[in-house]
């Protein structure tokens, strides 16, 4: 990172009885950026953003914010002084207060004057496109309204930083299409630094400039989103950030650059993209739908080239996803702008600069999307 | 340039200086005042609660550590006495086996009337509620002074109809105290299984239906069994109520010769000689039969909680009932007579005559007994005023304190909070007779003139009104933690934290979330408690200032002088302003919440 850090986070941990739901969490944020906090369910995701509000309390660990410690061993900042922004999964807006009353409920805690507080709520209501609505209850309003009224909620207090705790799990598909490019929109305008918690692989990429991928609470790979769906440390990352054909192997001589995993006597050419990544030995080859190439003629390349047969074809997203069995191990999901019906034989390639070195670790439930 | 700059960076300096100093203070004012609320609730559930009830138990094995002269001899003397002193025995068995009675005819009575209210229709169905709660809100006193009048030779039924001698003397025996407990608990047991009956969909028994049972035995052998652990919790309860009750034993089981044992305390206490050991080894057993039942109670709840709640269960659907209408309208009405109507009718009747011994003629109809309370500066208004004061104070201090201790106990990770909740557990229905016996041991003790308290020229706290206060306070304290932890748990916790995000402590939490989310239940229990505490016969009579009674024990004078009338005048005043409350305080904010929304309908 080029810019100087706005958060800092070094070596939380957070123990459960035996279990860490997090463990030596490190990262650092710059002012401004989209953290998304990804994970499956149990990863620790929503311990580490707790941690960060202050509501849950760290075993030890860092954690500052624009040059503050809010928390290290001889600090504990309680949570009402920290003075974030939270936006909860179920919106928890009040139900006794009107919208107006929700949004001040903070800046008359601060003991604010009338008229600041009136012209804050404006400004509020304005930036959420919620004006009009102020003196409605929680229960009159739609689930896109609530959600707009907590973030009016969590920004009115000019948090330094704006924490959601998977905002938008609760709406429907639809909905939560439009809801995430307004959130987007909100934070932007508002040029706030959040850290978002999903368990929505698309919906981290989508609104990120970085994702912090975590797996029984630990980091498991920390970056951009195309570096994590492109370049993932591991088969589970891989896997996780997307559809993922995950080939498992040998590899002899593992080095920079280009290498060969071995299955069953059959080879496949792939890149390594770092060397400290893969040890000699087990490793996988990761090779996403979208890069398969099927034809119906062999192709003159022999390279990574095998004979298949489709038994299986579904139309999603506008193209059809294959399932071919060849003689890999694994059946290989392939996309194909045309139907191609079940017992049609074909050709695979895996073109070379698609293959990906991995770490050979994965859960096999998430391995195929 | 440079020299321009110090001021600016000054100016800046102090500014934030400024702004450091405003949140230090208010921090520190959220800090200290959280604190102060949290060391004041917890020591008052000790002064008030557990230190009585520690003296009570002192009391029993240390007979004269709190006397003139302190000495720590140790002696079972007193617990031995219990079970060899035949008048204490024989109430402790009286008193039980009543209690058992009473629990079966009372679930008998209140699994029925909720069955009937909230599973069929049939003419007069919906008024079962409203007939229940009043019979919970009506003194047992009352109930058992209207009864007594109702069947004593000369009484108003005997001026009617001759009652034959075996029908009085069945009347004031054990059979008729249990008779007036039954038709008085019968409303615990109504409440339980209609909770019960609110989880427990149809579906159990549209099922036993659709495999061939019919509609009798689908109740009998899927419904019932599933209702069991409700039926009990509520049995229990109705247990320990009759245990605790004294307003039943002071009335006619005083006429009908039978002792209870919270009227032994009573006498071990006011009736030369006194004897505060014997009286505080009752307390301590009647406590511990009470607290056993209650933990009972509790355990069976918990249980229930996974039996019943599938979390697919419909609303259930009322049986129009056919030929059984009349069967069903029968056993409400009976029911009604016997609890409410003659009882009530027989009070307010009282109340206007001259001398119930001259039955019912024109002559002897007379609204002398209310011009007599209503002259300006009566005694008899002076404990209206007394009870009426203390009533509104213990249940507002009740309801504030109940809600924070609920709120630490439930929704906080305060050290000790668990051996609260387990406090609260078993002192929830301390009955007031036992509270109060533990308040004169506690607080009428030489000692305290040692440390400044009840001495020459010290202030005093025994004898005083506030120490019937604190007793009313200490009697509703851990009921009022109950019920407000129950209402607290329904509060989602993001709310909580949400507020909490934006800078709330414990007061605030407390006051601008919690307690305005929770503002329906709120007035609930301040109801209960106002209701209760004004109409607290036992605790009063124990600790009520001389020349200062309040208006329960003013009313029972007067039922013990031959002066029925004139007692019966004063309740119904009391009543009548009780009810004129409770509607006032559920009406008015009903119509405000009314016209909060058409405001908000309007604003769409």
């Amino acid at each position: 990172m080029t810019q100087e850090a706005f958060i800092t986070v070094k070596g939380l941990t957070k123990r459960y009885g035996a279990n860490f739901a997090a463990q030596n969490i490190d990262f650092s944020l710059e002012q401004g950026a989209f953290l998304s906090l990804l994970g499956p369910s149990g990863s620790g995701k929503t311990t580490v953003l707790r941690m960060l509000a202050g509501l849950a309390e760290p075993d030890s660990g860092h954690i500052s914010i624009g040059g503050k410690e809010i928390f290290g061993p001889k600090r504990n900042t309680p949570v009402e002084e920290r003075g974030l922004g939270m936006v909860f999964q179920d919106y928890a807006l009040w139900p006794h207060m009107t919208v107006a009353q929700n949004i001040s409920f903070g800046l008359r805690l601060r003991r604010m004057a009338s008229h600041d507080i009136r012209a804050r709520v404006h400004e509020m209501l304005d930036l959420t496109a919620l004006t009009g609505l102020e003196h409605r209850f929680p229960f009159q309003l739609s689930g896109g309204q609530q959600q707009r009224v907590a973030l009016a909620r969590a920004l009115s207090i000019h948090p330094p930083l704006l924490l959601l705790d998977e905002p938008l799990s609760s709406l429907d598909t639809g909905l939560r299409e439009t809801m995430r490019h307004e959130l987007l929109e909100i934070v932007q305008k508002a040029r706030m630094t959040v850290i978002n918690v999903t368990h929505d692989q698309n919906e981290a990429m989508v609104m990120s400039d970085r994702i912090l991928l975590l797996k029984n609470g630990k980091i498991q790979q920390f970056g951009p989103p195309a570096e994590l769906y492109h370049k993932p440390d591991s088969a589970f990352i891989g896997a996780f950030m997307g559809a993922a054909n995950i080939i498992s192997g040998i590899t002899q001589n593992p080095q920079s650059g280009e290498t060969i995993v071995e299955q069953n006597g059959l080879r496949i050419h792939c890149l390594a993209p770092r060397d400290e990544i893969i040890a000699t030995g087990q490793c996988a080859v990761l090779c996403r739908p979208e890069s398969i190439i099927t034809s119906a003629a062999e192709p003159e390349n022999k390279e990574n080239v095998f004979s298949g047969t489709v038994h299986r074809a579904s139309f999603s997203e506008g193209r059809w996803r294959l399932s071919i069995q060849t003689p890999l191990r694994e059946p290989l999901l392939a996309d194909s702008a045309e139907q191609i019906l079940p017992g049609t034989f074909v050709w695979v390639t895996l073109p070379k600069d698609r293959c990906l070195l991995v770490k050979a670790e994965t859960e096999p439930a998430l391995a195929s999307h | 340039m440079e020299a321009s700059m110090v001021p600016d960076a000054e100016a800046e300096q102090t500014a934030s200086a400024t702004v450091t100093a405003l949140m230090f203070r208010r921090r520190l004012l959220r800090v200290a005042g959280g604190s102060l609320v949290t060391i004041l609730v917890v020591s008052a559930l000790g002064i008030l609660v557990i230190y009585p009830l520690a003296a009570i138990f002192i009391q029993s094995v240390f007979p004269n550590l709190f006397a003139l002269n302190p000495d720590t001899h140790f002696s079972l003397h007193a617990l031995q006495q219990v079970f060899t002193d035949k008048a204490s025995y024989k109430s402790i068995s009286a008193s039980v086996i009543l209690a058992l009675i009473t629990s079966v005819g009372a679930s008998f009575i209140g699994v029925v009337l909720a069955v009937l209210a909230r599973r069929t229709s049939f003419p007069g169905a919906k008024y079962i509620d409203f007939l229940v709660w009043i019979v919970f809100f009506t003194p047992s006193f009352l109930l058992g002074e209207a009864w007594t009048v109702l069947m004593i030779r000369d009484g108003t039924i005997d001026h009617f109809i001759h009652l034959p001698d075996w029908l009085i003397n069945t009347f004031f025996s054990p059979a008729g105290v249990a008779f007036l407990l039954i038709l008085k608990n019968f409303p615990f047991v109504y409440l339980a299984v209609s909770a019960g009956l609110v989880w427990l969909g149809s579906e159990f028994e549209e099922a036993a239906r659709s495999q061939g049972a019919s509609a009798l035995r689908a109740w009998l052998q899927i419904n019932l069994p599933l209702l069991i652990p409700a039926i009990l919790s509520g049995a229990l309860i109705v247990f320990a109520e009759a245990l605790s009750d004294f307003g039943t034993a002071a009335t006619i089981a005083q006429n009908a010769n039978v002792p209870l044992i919270t009227y032994q305390i009573y006498d071990a206490i006011n009736t030369f000689p006194v004897n505060f050991p014997l009286a505080a080894a009752l307390s301590l057993l009647l406590f511990l039969v009470i607290a056993a039942a209650l933990l009972g109670q509790s355990r069976l709840l918990r249980v229930k909680s996974y039996q019943i709640i599938s979390g697919k269960t419909r609303p259930s659907v009322k049986t129009p009932l056919k030929k059984w209408r009349w069967a069903a309208m029968a056993f409400t009405g009976i029911v009604a007579i016997f609890s409410l109507l003659l009882p009530l009718s027989e009070c307010i009747l009282l109340s206007v005559e001259h001398s119930f011994a001259n039955g019912i003629i024109p002559s002897n109809i007379t609204l002398v007994n209310y011009q007599r309370i209503l002259q300006h500066g009566s005694d008899d208004l002076q404990s209206f005023g007394i009870s009426f004061k203390l009533a509104i104070a213990a249940a507002t201090i009740v309801v504030f304190s109940g809600l924070f201790i609920a709120f630490l106990i439930s929704r906080t990770q305060m050290p000790g909070r668990k051996l609260l909740n387990f406090t609260t557990l078993i002192t929830i229905s301390v009955p007031g007779i036992i509270l109060a016996s533990g308040y004169i041991f506690a607080w009428n003790s030489p000692y305290l003139e040692n440390i400044g308290i009840g001495g020459r020229g010290e202030p005093h706290f025994y004898g005083t009104i506030w120490i019937l206060l604190a007793a009313y306070i200490g009697g509703a304290l851990p009921y009022a933690i109950r019920l407000s932890s129950g209402a607290i748990d329904q509060i989602g916790e993001s709310m909580i934290e949400a507020a909490r995000v934006q800078g709330a402590g414990l007061i605030s939490v407390v006051m601008r979330i919690i307690a305005p989310i929770m503002q329906s239940g709120l007035l609930n229990i301040w109801l209960l408690i106002f209701t209760g505490t004004i109409f607290e016969l036992a605790a009063s009579e124990l600790l009520y200032p001389p020349g200062q009674p309040t208006m329960p024990v003013r009313i029972t004078g007067y039922f013990g002088t031959f002066r029925v009338e004139q007692g019966m005048a004063l309740a119904m005043l009391n009543i009548g302003v009780v009810a004129a409350i409770l509607l006032l305080l559920r009406l008015v904010p009903f119509m405000y919440q009314q016209f909060k929304q058409m405001g908000a309908q309007k604003n769409i």
